[in-house]
């Protein structure tokens, strides 16, 4: 019906077929503003870029979408040629890369053996560079790989594989600023692609470096967020704790000039020991151990160390970019780490006597809810001191009606309102219709 | 050098009264007029297209100006065999047209002209062991589908036919530690996102699982100066946000928590004046997407007596919810 609606289609699609035949390195697909049509191709070539102009797209896709769906309608996707069908599918996901019929048409080739994997991820990142938050892209690249991945790779493969997959997030969030799915995609790699997980470290120092860069962007904090789990859970000794104990150094540092006064015999045992290596290494008493931080013997001082280290980053970061919303939202995933930290180390107040057979009585588990404040908490405590004086700086620093000093003001409230309040409010009441 | 807030100014000559009667043109003739390239750019997606027209029509109380067989039998014609729905005819089945064909057919009171058994074996059929659903047999997870699919079961009463305990378990392990919800375990926070989660839980009958004061903060953070929502931190405000974030906030009885009058001055500047219709922001191309969500959140802000109600956990009349067994469920305050 529609079929020659437009003679030039074939011409066209043969043209930006070749290209990705020769160019093995091509890297980019764009839409030329060139609205007349000349009596030549509208395809164009030039640095790894595929070019088109515009004034052939829509019709180029009409014919493409028409061509398809018509096939698809008389199932006779599968009878058709090959080559004629492969150019159309890559017009098509080209043009409009959300459309999940035509990728769930390539799904099947694949599935048939009829289109190569690896082929399809190249054919998909085009699509992306030109479409960074197309939601189905990522979807189709997601599918493609948990096929290749199904079966064992080598060692060398899988990591050929990871670092394409940053590469590609990375240049999807890079174009559209806080990307959801670029950001998604990230997490993915590094959760569900063997080997990925070695990587973390490296992830979380190269991560600071892009925040540092991109400081209104909650995905790419929150993604940072996700690392500083992961890493959180496997800390152990290692190059890092020297940065992470110069980090404790200031993070201790009100120690020194605020008194915290309290009855430390109602604090728990973790609690008073954790209080002692903080005063040690204030004092720079020798550590018998190799580590400066005596990590080994003491593993929440590694944590603090972890989680200061990110604190302090945060305050330098609110002080060199006033005014940016996400670098605040980044700031309460650090306390509410902290919060839950400060309670752990709380309630780790179990002596070995209320101990039978392994486990706490009932009345000692219940001490695990003891409430968070400041007097009970030394290391509580010195995390708000470090929010008072950022609170107070920001507020001075800034005029009373700036972006700044509502936001260190909303800081305050959350804190106070929100995440101790809740605490508090654990066995509150809702009526529920 | 202190960057200013991510918003927008809203001019002085912007609509600021209620344009129902060019909304009412808009949808009827909406797709009529489409040239062949936009209609091949969205057929992808026709059933939900028609969800969106239909349901505001709907509010604005003109159902009947679209010839109400035709529409049922053009969903009908939709279901395969599988028992899911497809956007359009040729097309292939997927949770998200499988929601809105149903929610069409029951605004029509017409569901009985499908097979629900085929539907509810095809819904269910998507649920995984883990409790979480996949959209469509290509296996992609994402919370969306969840409330996809516990909403086509309780708008047919069969609620049953699922693991409902692993299904919320799944949604659980979505949440954030800022109250908030993503697409699959540690995404960030995204109020689409927690709408569909939410009105999950609302569906389930499980809000109690919320921490709706952190949630409710997190919601209202959303607003800015200029009266609109954002769905993110850092996002410019988008009318389909108000519908996100204040469906939510209604279904955990905080809706008072958002400032009601900035906020339908904000919606009420994203008319277009000229062909009726609600687009993102003031000044871009008007779509039924974003009519629909502007005309139901005015519809939950309460601010327009021409508008129906809309129930918050379905976004669809709630007069035509009638029929259902098991209401969702709403916190109050």
């Amino acid at each position: 019906m529609h079929d020659d609606i437009f003679p030039a289609a074939e011409k066209i699609l043969t043209d930006i077929e070749n290209i990705f035949k020769r160019d093995k390195l091509l890297k980019d697909f764009e839409i030329v503003p060139v609205t007349v049509g000349e009596n030549k191709s509208p395809v164009l070539h030039a640095e790894h870029t595929l070019g088109l102009q515009e004034w052939c797209v829509r019709h180029l896709y009409v014919h493409v979408y028409h061509k398809v769906m018509n096939l698809k309608r008389q199932q006779r996707l599968r009878r058709e040629d090959p080559s004629v069908l492969s150019r159309l599918l890559l017009g098509g996901v080209l043009l409009n890369p959300d459309c999940t019929t035509l990728w769930n048409i390539r799904r099947e080739f694949v599935v048939l053996g009829r289109f190569d994997p690896l082929t399809e991820l190249h054919i998909n990142a085009i699509t992306l560079s030109r479409r960074p938050k197309s939601a189905e892209s990522f979807v189709y690249r997601r599918w493609i790989l948990k096929r290749m991945t199904a079966e064992p790779l080598e060692s060398a493969t899988l990591s050929s594989i990871i670092e394409e997959e940053l590469q590609v997030s990375l240049m999807a969030a890079d174009r559209y600023a806080n990307n959801y799915h670029a950001w998604n995609h990230r997490m993915w790699v590094m959760s569900h692609i063997p080997q990925a997980q070695d990587k973390f470290y490296d992830e979380w120092t190269t991560s600071e470096i892009w925040v540092s860069k991109h400081v209104s962007e909650h995905s790419g904090l929150q993604y940072r967020e996700f690392l500083l789990n992961q890493v959180d859970q496997h800390l152990e000794h290692t190059d890092y704790c020297l940065k992470f104990q110069s980090s404790l150094e200031s993070f201790l540092s009100p120690l020194k000039h605020s008194i915290f006064n309290s009855d430390f015999s109602k604090h728990s045992t973790v609690s008073q020991r954790l209080y002692q290596s903080f005063v040690d290494l204030l004092d720079k008493k020798e550590s018998c151990s190799q580590c400066p931080m005596n990590c080994k013997e003491n593993n929440f001082m590694l944590q603090i160390g972890f989680l200061a280290y990110e604190l302090l980053l945060v305050t330098d970061l609110i002080h060199l970019y006033p005014g940016h919303e996400a670098l605040w939202c980044h700031r309460r995933f650090v306390l509410f780490c902290f919060f839950s930290l400060s309670k752990k180390i709380s309630c780790n107040s179990t002596k070995e006597s209320d101990i039978m057979d392994g486990i706490p009585l009932p009345k000692t588990q219940k001490l695990c809810v003891l409430e968070i404040d400041s007097d009970k908490c030394f290391l509580w405590w010195l995390v708000m001191q470090h929010e008072d004086a950022l609170i107070k700086d920001c507020v001075i620093k800034t005029t009373e009606e700036s972006y700044q000093t509502k936001l260190a003001l909303r800081h305050e409230k959350w804190i106070k309102s929100v995440l101790i309040c809740k605490e508090n409010l654990s066995c509150r009441t809702q009526s529920v219709s | 050098m202190a960057k200013p807030m991510r918003d927008i100014v809203l001019a002085k000559d912007l609509p600021s009264t209620l344009l129902l009667e060019k909304h009412i043109e808009f949808l009827s003739s909406y797709g009529t007029d489409k040239n062949d390239y936009e209609f091949c750019m969205t057929e992808y997606m026709r059933m939900s297209g028609m969800y969106w027209v239909m349901t505001a029509l709907n509010l604005a109380g003109c159902q009947d100006r679209l010839p109400a067989e035709e529409v049922i039998s053009t969903v009908v014609k939709c279901q395969e065999e599988s028992g899911g729905f497809v956007a359009s005819p040729g097309h292939d089945a997927h949770i998200l047209y499988t929601l809105s064909a149903v929610q069409i057919l029951v605004m029509y009171d017409a569901i009985d002209q499908i097979n629900i058994e085929s539907l509810v074996s095809y819904v269910s059929g998507l649920q995984r062991e883990d409790g979480s659903f996949v959209g469509d047999k290509w296996g992609e997870v994402d919370t969306r589908f969840s409330f996809c699919a516990v909403a086509c079961l309780s708008l047919v009463n069969r609620m049953d036919a699922i693991n409902v305990e692993k299904a919320v378990d799944f949604v659980m392990s979505c949440m954030n530690f800022d109250g908030g919800f993503g697409s699959c375990p540690g995404a960030e926070s995204h109020a689409g996102q927690i709408y569909c989660c939410v009105g999950f839980l609302s569906i389930t009958g499980e809000l109690h699982r919320v921490d709706a004061d952190l949630l409710g903060w997190w919601l209202c953070e959303r607003q800015l100066p200029s009266g609109g929502l954002n769905g993110r931190p850092e996002k410019l405000p988008d009318v389909c946000y108000s519908w996100w974030v204040l469906s939510s906030l209604s279904i955990l009885g905080r809706l008072h928590w958002v400032h009601k009058g900035q906020l339908v001055k904000f919606i009420l500047a994203c008319q277009d004046t000229e062909t009726g219709g609600f687009s993102d922001r003031p000044g871009d191309m008007p779509d039924p997407f974003h009519t629909l969500f502007g005309l139901a959140a005015l519809s939950l802000l309460g601010e327009s007596p021409s508008i129906k109600p809309v129930d918050p956990t379905f976004c669809m009349p709630v007069h035509c919810l009638d029929k259902l067994k098991s209401k969702p469920q709403r916190l109050y305050t």
